[in-house]
């Protein structure tokens, strides 16, 4: 059995499709429009579609200092969201033959609906949502203090081994 | 810890899986960002052994590089020490433009090429192992690209190596 997938809307490659626990990758079909294909076996399919930022888990403070450190002092990190929007749409699909769900992005209103799911097939909402994650903002400015303060102690410790040698 | 309660709410559908993949792509992606970076960089000094319009490309950007980390890193603070390190850094990149002493200038950088290699080569086999061990996502293009710079990097190393090069 197949279900094809389409993403209408702007795309931002940092919303990531999971079937079934997997990421999958979607590809151009024209213009806004992305698609993505998955055979399966099950006659119900868990689909979701998240945009997530990093600063996610108990232990979000120590990950972010390991990712500064890793990538020297951030040069070779990634660019980050720094408006820290969270989507989340998750529903349970089911699949008879052939199916298709069409998901068209909704304009972004803060705690609003994030996509329009369009299908033939019965489905299952589990979360439709998109918000602005201000708890993040939060945690994102605290790591920014966090960061201005290690590098503020290198340039102490490169100037003190300096005068020092 | 004060964000145990906050953690329940914050993306609260996203499962800790999911959480894990995303964790792994960014240092995937910091890993290949580091070995682009130094094989560029291997790429650029080992040209310029033998081509020197590349040489002298090679050393103004890197010291260009140099200087502009320096004063990044320490707010501009370094030129406030005893021993400003900037001004041999700009002696050196006068030098590097004067077309005559680029030869000598070279012998630092050639040196320095095997152990460009080998940071490029950990970064290089680092970053595809975790991109093929993060089976939710597959990534063929960078494992592909990955794969073709841990090829070009150990052929450079044996290179070095086998035309009598030493650490």
């Amino acid at each position: 059995m197949k279900l094809e997938i389409e993403l209408v809307g702007v795309y931002d490659k940092a919303n990531t499709l999971v079937v079934d626990e997997k990421v999958v990758k979607l590809k151009k079909k024209d213009g806004n429009t992305r698609y993505a294909v998955v055979e399966t076996e099950k006659s119900k399919v868990d689909v979701a579609m998240y945009k997530a930022h990093h600063y996610v888990g108990k232990h979000w403070f120590w990950w972010q200092l390991l990712y500064f450190f890793v990538s020297v002092f951030g040069i070779f990190d990634i660019k980050q969201d720094k408006k820290m929007l969270v989507a989340d749409c998750s529903f349970t699909v089911d699949v008879t033959g052939d199916t298709k769900v069409v998901l068209k992005r909704e304009n972004f209103v803060d705690q609003g609906k994030f996509l329009k799911i369009e299908t033939s097939s019965t489905i299952e909402e589990k979360s439709n949502i998109q918000y602005i994650d201000k708890e993040a903002l939060k945690r994102h400015k605290k790591m920014k203090k966090a960061k201005i303060g290690i590098f503020a102690g290198v340039v102490v410790l490169a100037i003190l081994l300096v005068i020092l040698l | 810890m004060e964000e145990n309660k906050e953690v329940v709410t914050l993306n609260h559908n996203i499962s800790p899986k999911f959480v894990s993949t995303i964790r792994a792509d960014r240092f995937s992606r910091i890993f290949f960002n580091m070995s682009v970076t130094l094989m560029i960089i291997a790429l650029f000094a080992a040209l310029s052994t033998f081509i020197l319009p590349f040489a002298q490309m090679f050393l103004v950007l890197i010291i260009f590089l140099i200087i502009f980390l320096m004063i990044v890193v320490t707010f501009g603070t370094i030129f406030t020490l005893p021993n400003n390190p900037i001004i041999p850094l700009w002696e050196f990149l006068q030098k590097a433009i004067d077309f005559e002493k680029v030869q000598s200038l070279l012998v630092y950088i050639v040196n320095a090429i095997p152990y460009i290699c080998i940071a490029g080569l950990v970064c290089s086999v680092v970053s595809l192992l975790i991109t093929v061990l993060n089976k939710s996502k597959r990534e063929v293009g960078k494992i592909v690209a990955l794969s073709i710079f841990i090829g070009i990097l150990i052929i450079a190393i044996i290179l070095y190596f086998v035309l009598g090069g030493s650490l």
